[in-house]
């Protein structure tokens, strides 16, 4: 399928981005063959976001040169890049969640006057030649993230693009979506187009790719055939060590510090989505919560949060004993009680904000009600001391959130709620879309957080993370808690069975 | 919304969850089979006294055979044993008989007939003061069934000195069923349907068990605690349907009420409680029973750190008394008939 000795469609010519005097990629040089699916693989920070978006023209090199197809370009704009056939499709969704999603696909190439009809009837052609299963009337912003990147996806390929750029396609996607999407990049690939896709999930980027480039702290450390790499290899790569990723059996089950629990929850009912869950969550311990995508536990852990409200009469909750129902999460945050949303970049912080302002309106969200001036001293001293225990890496001081990397975007996020000083910990997927390294990170950090006394409910789809760190395990399924395990009895196998049996 | 209110109550603050997760000690326990125990003291000689009827046998070590101590003539219903190898049993009726280290009766200590409804539990706290735990109900009560409905607080603690003046020393609590001092001497007592630990003066020292309270006991460690049943969801949602409540305890005998009992009993004629008792022909262990053994072992803060359970595929359940004999705890099975041996304490 690829031509190794034709020209490659790509070429970056020892490129170095800097941003305030710091590289975020320091002479790199990366090529990109016709027909072949590219992964990008590297920890957070390492520069595979900016590489690709010097590649779409979002960002220009500070120094070094790119070619399409052999000829020099300057790219000014994304759409200098669009009208050569490159696309690119988001890591954060760019969709204008006004718009329908026809309107959406189509945006950038309206004609003066559009027919809503030929607009609507070539977004559903689209859609359905990739077999996503997405109304085309639907408003964008009322989409699953799923189904959000369906339609960044259907975009780049309405745009006949011969390069498509997908910055971590599959890390809102249920498994069976990303069989789907490999199968359309397998297809896309046999009509002549080059992809590069960046994933953290190495075994994406061994069992889907032809070739695959490492980047390490701005460099690229190696590039070859997917063949060649296996996954300890690519980690050693990646992170310049070897990382003992095993089941860590070296951390006992801690017991709870009370038999009395900090969070009971007693036959809540919401919608359709959660049906008679109970369950308990104790101080010091960490509780994962297994099951299947829509089981209803984000669901029920939004409702007690207040962020969602369940049905009339539908269950009970005590916090410490004392019955609550929160009216807003504003509520749930004075009474300590910390979620950490599965959708960071819409729950989670303010993008446009600096790491330093995140956390600080973290705190201020808590220990600034009803103050008449923030502490804006008071609130970065708190926040540098946070960065600097979560060891948040950033670009310069003032660099917004949006720019960070998943891992560091997650560990703001963390450090936002744990500013808080919760007694009650709840995370909802929290190394979604991170890196390896940061994944090993963010661990630890739940771990501390449990070893400090507070509760912690952890939401996680990833099997292997449950299992690893929790010290007692429930299994959800159709919206009720059907089985629990401790530690030591738990295996994937079991937990598996009772999710899905 | 509002009119609604009133009627809830506050269930238990724990579950049977985390520390007092689900396991099978006492399913899994040595056991000695007994006819009728209800009360076991250790004894100052080493031997290990449990009541069977109105017999109490003695028994001298872990696997040997037990021995009649002494027969008393009437059930014997509490058993404690004082400084001077004194051992005092409570009687059905509402009497106490004192022995000797010998078997033999002791002059003294008798209790004015009637006075007492009956003594669930007792604990000498010198050679020459017995405290005695009224319950409130009478020996053909079913305490665990009426206790579970009755809003009357009946029960009371009664001092009875050798000379058998007696003095009250608590009263108006709601069926206390066991009583043990904490290290600094203070009396505790623990109340069945209220699943808490009150002291003499009723404060709550702490309350929210997960279970229906039996007899209190000092351990190495803390106190171990032996619970009758666990709580019922069914029970628990009952307690706001008060209509239906007042016409079963008007219309039904209360060996048929929906209530806590001591015995495993599965029959077509029983509420089934969502038809949740049977798998595959199988009692589900998780199934929501009536009956349950339960102990619970607690720190000197009488915070759980730990527990033994028989679950609702068991059936040593209704645990009634615990003591710690050679440094191993043994608790008496009313429904199974049996005394447990769960090894060292926690």
């Amino acid at each position: 399928m690829t031509d190794e000795t034709a020209t490659p469609i790509i070429s970056l010519e020892n490129a170095t981005k800097t941003y305030g005097g710091i590289a975020a990629l320091a002479d790199a040089s990366f090529d990109l063959r016709r027909g072949e699916i590219h992964a990008l693989v590297g920890e957070n920070g390492a520069g595979k976001s900016t590489l690709c978006k010097l590649i779409a023209g979002v960002v220009a090199p500070t120094q070094g040169g790119l070619r399409v197809d052999g000829e020099p370009v300057v790219f000014s704009a994304p759409k200098d890049a669009s009208a050569r056939g490159i696309s690119m499709v988001y890591q954060e969704t760019s969709l204008v969640p006004q718009l329908t999603v026809a309107q959406n696909i189509v945006l950038g190439r309206e004609r003066a006057f559009n027919s809503v009809r030929k607009v609507r009837s070539a977004a559903r052609q689209v859609l359905q030649r990739l077999n996503f299963k997405v109304d085309p009337s639907q408003l964008a912003g009322s989409l699953s993230a799923a189904k959000r990147q369906m339609v960044e996806i259907a975009r780049a390929v309405l745009n006949e693009a011969r390069v498509i750029i997908l910055d971590e396609p599959t890390a809102a996607l249920t498994p069976e979506e990303t069989d789907h999407l490999f199968d359309l990049m397998r297809s896309l690939r046999r009509s002549g187009v080059a992809m590069i896709f960046i994933s953290h999930a190495l075994e994406e980027a061994l069992n889907h790719a032809d070739r695959i480039s490492v980047l390490r702290n701005g460099r690229m450390m190696v590039t070859g055939p997917a063949a060649d790499f296996d996954r300890a290899r690519l980690i050693r790569h990646m992170i310049g060590e070897e990382l003992d990723e095993g089941h860590d059996t070296t951390v006992k089950a801690r017991s709870p510090h009370s038999a009395l629990p900090v969070l009971r929850v007693e036959n809540v009912r919401m919608g359709s989505m959660v049906n008679n869950m109970s369950f308990s969550i104790f101080p010091g311990e960490i509780t994962g919560i297994a099951g299947l995508i829509g089981s209803g536990r984000s669901e029920v852990a939004k409702v007690i949060v207040g962020h969602t409200k369940r049905n009339f009469d539908g269950g009970r909750i005590w916090l410490d004993g004392r019955e609550v129902r929160y009216a807003i999460p504003a509520d749930a945050v004075a009474d300590g009680i910390a979620y950490i949303s599965e959708d960071r970049k819409l729950d989670g912080f303010f993008e446009t904000l600096s790491v330093s302002e995140n956390i600080g309106l973290g705190w201020l969200a808590k220990f600034g009600r009803r103050t008449l001036l923030a502490p804006l001293g008071r609130m970065r001293q708190i926040a540098g001391d946070w960065e600097q225990r979560l060891a948040i890496r950033r670009i310069g001081a003032g660099q917004p959130v949006l720019h960070l990397s998943g891992g560091n975007q997650q560990k703001v996020v963390i450090a936002k709620s744990l500013v808080q000083q919760p007694r009650l910990v709840i995370f909802d997927e929290p190394t979604r879309g991170v890196d390896v390294g940061a994944i090993a990170e963010i661990r630890q950090i739940i771990r501390s957080i449990a070893d400090s006394g507070a509760g912690v409910m952890l939401i996680s789809s990833y099997l292997p993370e449950i299992l690893d760190l929790s010290d007692r395990i429930l299994v959800a399924k159709g919206g009720t808690i059907v089985a629990e395990f401790s530690r030591a009895e738990a295996t994937a196998t079991k937990i598996l069975h009772a999710a899905v049996h | 919304m509002m009119p609604f209110l009133p009627r809830r109550r506050q269930p238990p603050a724990m579950t049977l969850e985390g520390r007092l997760g689900p396991n099978g000690r006492l399913d899994e326990a040595a056991a000695i089979r007994v006819d009728a125990p209800d009360a076991l003291c250790a004894a100052a000689d080493g031997r290990l006294l449990f009541s069977s009827g109105a017999r109490v046998l003695a028994l001298a070590a872990w696997g040997g055979r037990p021995e009649t101590w002494v027969t008393c003539d009437a059930p014997v219903t509490a058993l404690a044993q004082g400084p001077g190898g004194l051992v005092a049993a409570g009687l059905a009726g509402g009497r106490v008989a004192v022995f000797d280290a010998a078997g033999q009766a002791v002059d003294g200590w008798s209790l004015p007939p009637g006075r007492v409804v009956s003594v669930v539990d007792c604990l000498f706290q010198s050679d020459d003061d017995l405290l005695l735990v009224d319950c409130g109900y009478g020996v053909d009560d079913d305490v665990l069934a009426q206790a579970a409905w009755d809003g009357v607080a009946r029960g009371r603690l009664v001092a009875l000195r050798r000379s058998g003046e007696m003095r009250e020393v608590a009263s108006g609590l709601h069926c206390p069923m066991g009583v043990s001092l904490d290290a600094q001497g203070a009396v505790l007592v623990s109340l069945l349907e209220q699943a808490s630990i009150v002291d003499v003066a009723g404060k709550v020292r702490q309350a929210g068990y997960p279970g229906y309270l039996g007899r209190l006991r000092r351990t190495a460690t803390g106190y171990a605690l032996a619970c009758l049943s666990r709580r019922d969801p069914l029970i628990e949602f009952l307690k706001t349907e008060r209509a239906f409540v007042a016409e079963m305890k008007a219309t039904i005998a209360p060996r048929h009420w929906i209530a806590p009992r001591a015995h495993p009993e599965f029959s077509h004629d029983f509420p089934i409680e969502l038809g949740a008792t049977r798998l595959y022909g199988q009692v589900k262990p998780w199934a929501p029973s009536f009956s349950y053994g339960l102990l619970i072992e607690m720190d000197v803060n009488l915070m759980p750190i730990g527990s033994a359970q028989s679950r609702a595929n068991g059936h040593r359940h209704a645990i009634c008394d615990v003591a710690v004999w050679n440094g191993d705890l043994i608790v008496a099975s009313k429904a199974s008939g049996e005394i447990l041996n769960l090894g060292t304490t926690a």
